[in-house]
C-alpha cells in the first residue's frame, strides 16, 4: 500500500530514542535490561528490540484520586540512564496533573484534548483509589473521582492501576475505610486492567509493564491482575535468607546475633512468604537493595488489604491474632517438611485476606496448586 | 556511606543456584559446537549469594580479552578462560552494575556492528563518495 505524501509520520519509539542521542548499540544494552527485568529469557532481546523499534510512542493519561503521589516519586526519582527513565522519556504523557505546568482548567482542557485525539488509543494509568461514600471527598477540577475515572476509561485502550491503593484499595480503604475507597476494578468492567500493585510500585515494574503493552500487548496476568513477570513469584522463593529459613536460623530481635548475622526475619514479622512481588531480583533504588537486605521484613505492600493484616511485626501474615508460640510452630513446622509457608495454599490465603480469619499451620504447608 | 560501611555482615550463604547455572554453560558452550546457537544467561534475575558470584568467576577465570564500550554508561566484556564463555556486565553512569549476563558465543552480541548501522554507513559512504567525484569532475571541467 502506497502512503500518501501528506500523512504526517508518527515518530516511533526508536527513532525517539535515537533522537535522544541513543545509538542501536544502547539501544540494544536497553532492550537487554528491559528483559532482564521483565524476567524473560535473554533470546527474547531481539525480539523485544524489533518490537520496540517499530512501537509508535503511546499517549499516556495519568490521573491521580486518593493517594500519597508515592507512586510518581518512585517513577520519577530514578537516575538516568535507566530503563525505567528512558521509556518514562519515551512515552507521550499528555496529562499527569501533579507533573504537568498547566494547572486548574488549562490542564482539564489538555486533558480533554488528548482523551479526543487518541481516543480508543490512549493508556489510561490511574493511581490512587476511588471514595463512593461521598464524591465531595476526593476532586479535581470541580470533577469527582469517580465520574473522572469513568469519562477517562471509556476511550482507553487499557488501564494501568499503579499501586496497591489503585490497584485493590490501599491505605484509604484499610479498616474503617472512611471514604468507602474501591479500586479501579471494582468501578471498570469493561476494559483491561492491568494491577502494578506495591506500595509504591517498583518503578521498572511500571515502565516494564508500558514496554510490555507496546511489544506484546497486555502482558499475562494472575488471578489478582497483576503481571505474572513481575508478580509470579513470591519475596520468600527468592530470598537470599532463605537458607537460613530453611535451617531454622531466625533473628529474635532487631538487634540480636541472628540479626547481625544475617539470618531470616521471619519471627519478625516477614511478610515474604506471603507476598507477591519483584523486589528480591529487581530490587530499589538502581537495583541497590531491597527492605529484608536492609535487615527489615517485607511488610507485604504488594497484596490487598496488606495494612489489615494485623501488625508488621506479627510472625506470619495471618489476618489475625497468629502470634508468638504459634508463629514459630507454624515456621518449625515450614522447615520440617522442608515447604516453605511461601507454597501455602494461595486460596486460603486470599479467602483468609478477605475474611480476616486465621489461616491453619496444615495449610500453610499444603503445596500451593498454581 | 557505601553499603559496605554498615557493620553486618551477614553469614556465608547459598542459594544452591550456582551448580545449575554451571551445567547451563556448559549445555549452552555445547549447542554453540553443534548448532551455532548464540546462547545467553541472565545473572541479575537469579538469587546468588556474592560467595556464589565469586565461585562462579573462580570457575570461569579470566581470557585474554577485556573491554570497555562506552554506550548508555559503560558495558565490560570479559571473555574468560574458556574460548566462547563471555561476561558481560552493563553499568549506569554511576557506575553502578545494572545488568549482568554470561553469553557464549563467538563474540557478545552487543559488539556486533548492527545491521541497520552499517546499512546506514553504506548510504552515507556512497553519498560523500558520489559528491566528491561530482566535485571532481566539476574541477576538470
Ligand atoms: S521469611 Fe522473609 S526473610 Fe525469611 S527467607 Fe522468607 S522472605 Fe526471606
Ligand atoms: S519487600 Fe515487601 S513490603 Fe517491601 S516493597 Fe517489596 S513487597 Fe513491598
Amino acid at each position: 500500500m502506497r502512503t500518501t505524501q501528506h500523512e504526517p509520520h508518527e515518530e516511533t519509539l526508536g527513532e525517539r530514542l535515537r533522537s535522544q542521542g541513543i545509538s542501536r548499540r544502547g539501544f540494544l544494552k536497553f532492550c537487554g535490561l528491559l528483559a532482564s527485568s521483565m524476567a524473560l529469557a535473554p533470546a527474547m532481546v531481539p525480539k523485544i528490540a524489533a518490537a520496540l523499534e517499530q512501537a509508535k510512542r503511546p499517549s499516556v493519561i495519568w490521573l491521580s484520586f486518593q493517594e500519597c503521589t508515592g507512586c510518581t516519586e518512585s517513577l520519577t526519582r530514578s537516575h538516568s540512564p535507566s530503563i525505567e527513565g528512558l521509556i518514562f522519556d519515551a512515552i507521550s504523557l499528555d496529562y499527569h496533573h501533579t507533573l504537568q505546568a498547566a494547572s486548574g482548567y488549562g490542564a482539564e482542557e489538555a486533558r480533554a484534548e488528548a482523551m479526543k485525539e487518541h481516543y480508543g488509543k490512549y493508556v489510561l494509568v490511574v493511581d490512587g483509589s476511588i471514595p463512593i461514600g461521598n464524591p465531595g471527598f476526593s476532586t479535581i477540577a470541580g470533577i469527582s473521582n469517580l465520574d473522572m475515572l469513568k469519562e477517562a476509561a471509556a476511550g482507553a485502550a487499557a488501564i494501568i492501576a499503579v499501586g496497591t491503593c489503585a490497584a485493590f484499595g490501599g491505605l484509604p480503604k484499610a479498616d474503617p475505610n472512611p471514604t468507602g475507597a474501591v479500586s479501579v476494578a471494582d468501578i471498570i468492567k469493561d476494559k483491561p486492567i492491568i494491577n502494578v500493585s506495591g506500595c509504591p510500585p517498583i518503578p521498572v515494574v511500571i515502565t516494564g509493564t508500558i514496554a510490555h503493552i507496546l511489544t506484546f500487548g497486555i502482558p499475562e496476568l494472575d488471578s489478582l491482575g497483576r503481571p505474572k513477570a513481575f508478580y509470579g513469584q513470591n519475596i520468600h522463593d527468592r530470598c537470599y535468607r532463605r537458607p537460613f529459613y530453611e535451617r531454622g536460623l531466625f533473628a529474635e530481635t532487631f538487634d540480636d546475633e541472628g540479626a547481625k548475622a544475617g539470618w531470616c526475619l521471619y519471627k519478625l514479622g516477614c511478610k515474604g512468604p506471603v507476598t507477591y512481588n519483584a523486589c528480591a531480583t529487581l530490587k530499589w533504588n538502581e537495583g541497590t537493595s531491597f527492605p529484608i537486605e536492609a535487615g527489615h521484613g517485607c511488610i507485604g505492600c504488594s497484596e490487598p488489604n496488606f495494612w489489615d493484616f494485623g501488625g508488621f511485626y506479627k510472625a506470619l501474615s495471618i489476618p489475625t491474632g497468629m502470634t508468638g508460640q504459634t508463629a514459630v510452630y507454624a515456621a518449625a513446622a515450614g522447615i520440617a517438611v522442608g515447604v516453605a509457608a511461601g507454597a501455602m495454599n494461595k486460596k486460603a490465603k486470599m479467602d483468609a485476606d478477605s475474611l480476616h480469619k486465621t489461616v491453619t499451620v496444615d495449610e500453610l504447608n499444603q503445596e500451593s496448586p498454581s | 556511606m557505601s553499603l559496605h560501611a554498615i557493620p553486618v555482615h551477614a553469614e556465608a550463604a547459598v542459594t544452591g543456584n550456582l551448580r545449575p547455572v554451571q551445567h547451563e554453560i556448559r549445555q549452552a558452550l555445547s549447542e554453540l559446537i553443534a548448532h551455532g546457537t548464540h546462547g545467553m544467561i541472565d545473572l541479575h534475575s537469579l538469587p546468588f549469594s556474592p560467595q556464589e558470584y565469586a565461585a562462579l568467576d573462580d570457575f570461569l577465570g579470566e581470557g585474554e580479552i577485556d573491554l570497555t564500550l562506552n554506550v548508555l554508561g559503560k558495558t565490560r566484556l570479559r571473555e574468560s578462560s574458556y574460548a566462547g564463555i563471555w561476561r558481560v556486565e552493563h553499568f549506569d553512569d554511576n557506575d553502578k552494575r545494572i545488568g549482568y549476563f554470561i553469553e557464549i558465543g563467538h563474540v557478545p552480541e552487543i559488539l556486533r556492528s548492527q545491521c541497520d548501522d552499517i546499512k546506514e554507513g553504506l548510504a552515507t559512504m556512497t553519498t560523500i563518495l558520489a559528491m566528491e567525484e561530482n566535485d571532481n569532475e566539476d574541477d576538470a571541467t
